[in-house]
């Protein structure tokens, strides 16, 4: 049976482990991982409105919202090998100078 | 049946997603992340979406974890490499701003969905149409109404690529 | 018309030209080459010379009933607010377009003399293009149609005196010279600035021609107290009595400077300013006659510390003051236009004098002191020639320029003679009288020690003097000419003249009595001849006084300081009657210890302790508070982000509820 409080909920739950995960980890790459987490929430939650009024168009915007997850691990792995080989570390901490 | 499937695939996602974020060794948490995204391939198809429950195997399993993996092989961390976790204090208001969170998220859906609306939505809206999530209606409505958008995110996912290849690609010395 | 709708559209270049000079040469002059900063440098004031003549002959050509009004041009409207409403607006009337022409004619003479005496230094450049920086505030100040106008000319030349004293500012003593001249002017301008305010109180207005309508409507008491205070400014610009003390010390500057600033113009803007208010002095009797007592004094007190320096800057820079004083005479017996005649004749004579010292010097390899100089007549003889028709002309010798202006002004003082205050006018006659006895005396003294006699320099100097070189002489016979010819354009009517400028000066003034035509009647003529006779004969009896004893009876003067009484006074008007001294132990020290004490209170303790840092210290501690906030590590970023969505959360939850 179709519960969308039940599917809403598990959505939030998801969201807010990815948030954790992104302020609480140091570790760039685990913090990468959390941001897909949140996506995957985010899918979830669009689906079950569509599930919830028939409506095809949040699966297009779900597949649209893949597209660009796959963009940004692409760009944000660049981005962390780029840092690796500077700073010999994936520390965030170690990348403080966002404060000059 | 289908609740106690629910059930299975719900904790499985949460269970994995916890040990993503609590896991210091990102292999395993890359491991932990392929069982969040089976989890949350399998709710996909529960909601009706098969294509898109396949399309989540493919793309986050398949591509995306691939990619992740073959960073942590390349980069070769070692233990002090790695950052590891905030300071206890942090971690703990993370956590409570998590709660803070999920509480204020959960006050609108819970009031909605258990309501008189609800009641309704049984009653009227009992079954899923049968074309919804099925590879021809998706097709269609990307091709008609959202054709524009398809075009943009392949001009997106064009520049990601070179710049994902600029970024990083050795830079020649001089 | 035609030439005066063309002035009218030009007058703007007068100043622009020497500004735009001042740019070119301020900014790039170290970069060009030294002819192309001398075109530069030159070509501003030859255009505004041109443009002055213009506007001259554009004049001239109107009737005389309407030349006071002038030919105006407005540039635009500078501030409008409430009642003020100033215009950037220049005017060529009578009073102004005779100072034009001295000072754009005299400037550019001065100029062509620098390119020859300035040729060798390394800040070429620099000095042009303060010159010209000089130029276009001395002009901003006469072309003026209104008060705020004249002081932003007031100012600038005010500046540009202390930066062309301060030109050699690696000298210690030339730049405290600078300052000197700078402060001192402050305190007169202090006086000029409050007359402006009074005037607008007074007034509501601050346009030449709108003071002029109110002068009469207002009470005697604002009157003479605009009066007092504009002439305040006019003594420490004009350097008189009290306020004179900047003059002699502005020596140190290039003698060029000295000719054209300390002589020739800036020195006269005094005595133009008092003119141009002439609606406000000739109303209140008091100003008057405290202008003229106090132009009276200073002609004859600088005369006597004339009399004895040695240095030959100094000679001049006092007699310029003593010459100032009679200007101040004149224009304190409301002989307005004899002021003014002998604004334009000193300024021919002076400058010419100044340059030939500056030629002097030059041919001395910069030797001041005039008890090392002697015999150089032969080795300089246009020099030599030059100087002696400028002495001529300052001692009142007819026919040169100095008798015309200078008789002028004391039969001015000896008509008043029949009016009230009758022994006050007597007394200041003999005062001036006095003056140009002793101005005859000591410029011969100057000449027979300079260039009579035994050589006193050494072998290796005298070897090395030579006459100047031709763009430097050339500049000196024009003015010699000048000093020459000049005075004819006032020759009274008494010797067969029609005094020009008189009448040309006339529309002018405020009050008809004022101008002279009332002199012609047959009583005076008496009068009038004696004055010439006795004030022709002063000056030759100076001048052949000074060659006497101090070509023949050269010992005379030493043995006169030798003796006892004569040692004393010899000791006090050496030093200047200790003015100096005096004025640092009155004011100068007491200010000091004030500014001292307000600096330990107000300064440190209250304001540096109480509040600035105070301040910085608030900012201090939130900062230690807040920067832990800003640490440069990206997930507290993300938790800041994460912080602020949950409280739009929260808004958008509590909205919904509502």
């Amino acid at each position: 049976m179709f519960n969308p409080t039940n599917c809403l909920i598990l959505s939030i739950l998801l969201f807010a482990i990815g948030a954790y995960g992104v302020i609480a980890k140091r570790n760039i790459l685990i913090m990468l991982m959390s941001v897909e987490i949140m996506l995957n929430a985010a899918n979830l939650a669009f689906l079950t409105f569509a599930r919830l009024y028939n409506d095809p168009t949040a699966h297009v915007f779900v597949l649209m919202n893949m597209a660009v997850a796959a963009a940004e691990v692409a760009v944000g792995l660049a981005l962390l090998i780029c840092v690796f080989r500077h700073k010999k570390s994936v520390d965030s901490t170690k990348l403080n100078l966002l404060k000059w | 049946m289908t609740d106690t499937i629910f059930m299975v695939f719900a904790v499985m996602s949460i269970a994995s997603a916890i040990a993503v974020v609590t896991w210091r060794n990102p292999v395993h948490c890359v491991l932990a992340l392929i069982a969040s995204f089976a989890g949350v391939a399998g709710l996909f198809y529960l909601l009706s979406a098969p294509f898109i429950a396949v399309m989540q195997i493919i793309i986050y399993a398949g591509a995306i974890i691939v990619l992740f993996l073959f960073v942590i092989m390349l980069l070769n961390l070692k233990k002090n490499e790695m950052g590891g976790d905030a300071p206890v204090q942090d971690r703990l208001f993370t956590v409570f701003l998590c709660v803070i969170t999920v509480i204020i998220l959960s006050i609108p859906v819970v009031a909605t969905f258990t309501g008189t609306f609800y009641d309704q939505y049984k009653k009227t809206f009992p079954k899923p149409d049968a074309n919804l999530g099925i590879t021809e209606t998706i097709g269609q409505e990307i091709f008609s109404a959202h054709a524009l958008a398809f075009e943009l995110i392949s001009i997106l996912i064009i520049a990601a690529l070179i710049g994902a290849i600029y970024l990083a690609k050795k830079r020649q010395r001089g | 018309m035609e030439l005066k709708e063309l002035v009218t559209r030009f007058i703007w270049l007068i100043p622009a030209a020497p500004l735009a000079g001042f740019i070119i040469n301020g900014l790039w002059g170290r970069r060009f080459s030294k002819n192309f900063v001398t075109l530069i440098g030159c070509l501003g004031p030859f255009i505004a010379l041109l443009v002055s003549i213009a506007g001259f002959r554009a004049l001239s050509m109107i009737a005389p009933a309407e030349r006071a009004d002038g030919i105006v041009y407005t540039l635009y409207n500078w501030i409008s607010a409430g009642s003020l409403h100033v215009d950037i607006q220049f005017i060529i009337d009578p009073l102004s377009s005779i100072m034009l022409l001295v000072v754009t004619g005299v400037g550019f003479l001065i100029h062509l003399y620098s390119i020859g005496y300035m040729g060798h230094d390394k800040g070429y450049s620099r000095y042009f293009a303060f010159l010209n920086l000089f130029m276009f505030a001395m002009l901003i100040l006469v072309l003026a149609n209104n008060l705020l106008m004249m002081f932003i000319g007031w100012e600038g030349v005010g500046l540009c005196s202390y930066l062309l004293i301060g030109f050699w500012f690696e000298d210690n003593e030339k730049a405290s010279a600078g300052k000197k001249a700078f402060i001192v002017n402050r305190i007169g301008d202090f006086g000029f600035i409050l007359a402006i305010f009074l005037i607008f109180t007074s007034c509501g207005t601050l346009t030449f021609s709108g003071i002029s309508e109110q002068a009469k409507t207002l009470a005697p008491g604002v009157l003479t107290a605009i009066a007092i205070l504009l002439f305040v400014g006019a003594t420490g610009k004009s350097a008189q009595i009290p306020l004179y003390v900047w003059l002699p010390d502005a020596m140190a500057g290039p003698t060029p400077v000295s000719a054209l600033i300390h002589a020739a113009t800036m020195v006269t803007a005094g005595v133009y300013m008092v003119g141009r208010m002439s609606a406000i002095y000739v109303n209140s009797p008091e100003a008057l006659i405290i202008v003229s007592i106090i132009g009276g004094l200073t002609a004859l007190y600088a005369a006597t510390i004339g009399l004895v320096q040695n240095d030959i800057k100094k000679v001049l820079a006092y007699s310029t003051i003593s010459q100032l004083g009679y200007m101040f005479l004149g224009m304190g017996v409301m002989a307005f236009s004899a002021g003014i005649f002998h604004l334009v004749t000193h300024a021919f004579f002076k400058a010419l004098l100044f340059l030939c010292a500056g030629s002097v010097i030059h041919a001395m390899s910069g030797e001041q002191d005039m008890r090392k100089m002697g015999g150089l007549w032969r080795k300089i003889p246009v020099t030599f020639a030059c100087f002696v028709i400028g002495a001529i002309a300052i001692a009142g010798v007819p026919p040169f320029a100095g008798f015309f202006s200078k008789d002028e002004i004391l039969w001015k003082t000896l008509e008043r003679y029949e009016t009230t205050h009758a022994g006050l006018y007597a007394v200041l006659w003999v005062i001036g009288l006095l003056s140009a006895l002793m101005t005859a005396f000591y410029m011969f003294r100057l000449i027979a020690m300079t260039f009579f006699g035994a050589p006193r320099a050494n072998e290796e100097i005298m070897h090395h003097v030579h006459e100047s070189p031709f763009s430097m002489t050339s500049v000196l016979v024009t003015l010699a000419i000048l000093s020459l010819i000049g005075g004819f354009i006032g020759v009274p009517h008494l010797l067969g003249g029609h005094n020009w400028i008189e009448g040309y000066l006339e529309p002018v003034w405020a009050h008809p009595e004022s101008a002279g035509a009332v002199t012609t009647e047959a009583a005076n003529h008496s009068m009038e001849i004696i004055n010439i006779i006795v004030s022709v004969l002063a000056g030759l009896a100076g001048i052949l006084g000074a060659l006497l004893i101090y070509t023949k009876f050269t010992a005379l003067p030493a043995k006169l300081t030798e003796s006892n009484s004569g040692k004393f006074v010899h000791r006090i008007v050496y030093n200047k009657y200790y003015i100096d001294e005096i004025y640092n132990a009155l004011v100068i020290q007491p200010i000091k210890y004030l500014s001292a004490l307000l600096w330990l209170i107000f300064d440190m303790a209250i304001i540096d302790g109480g509040l600035v840092d105070l301040s910085a210290t608030l900012i201090a501690v939130f900062s230690q508070l807040s920067r832990r906030i800003q640490n440069g590590i990206v997930n507290n970023y993300a938790m800041l982000i994460f912080i602020g969505a949950i409280l739009m959360l929260c808004f958008f939850v509590a909205q919904m509820a509502a």
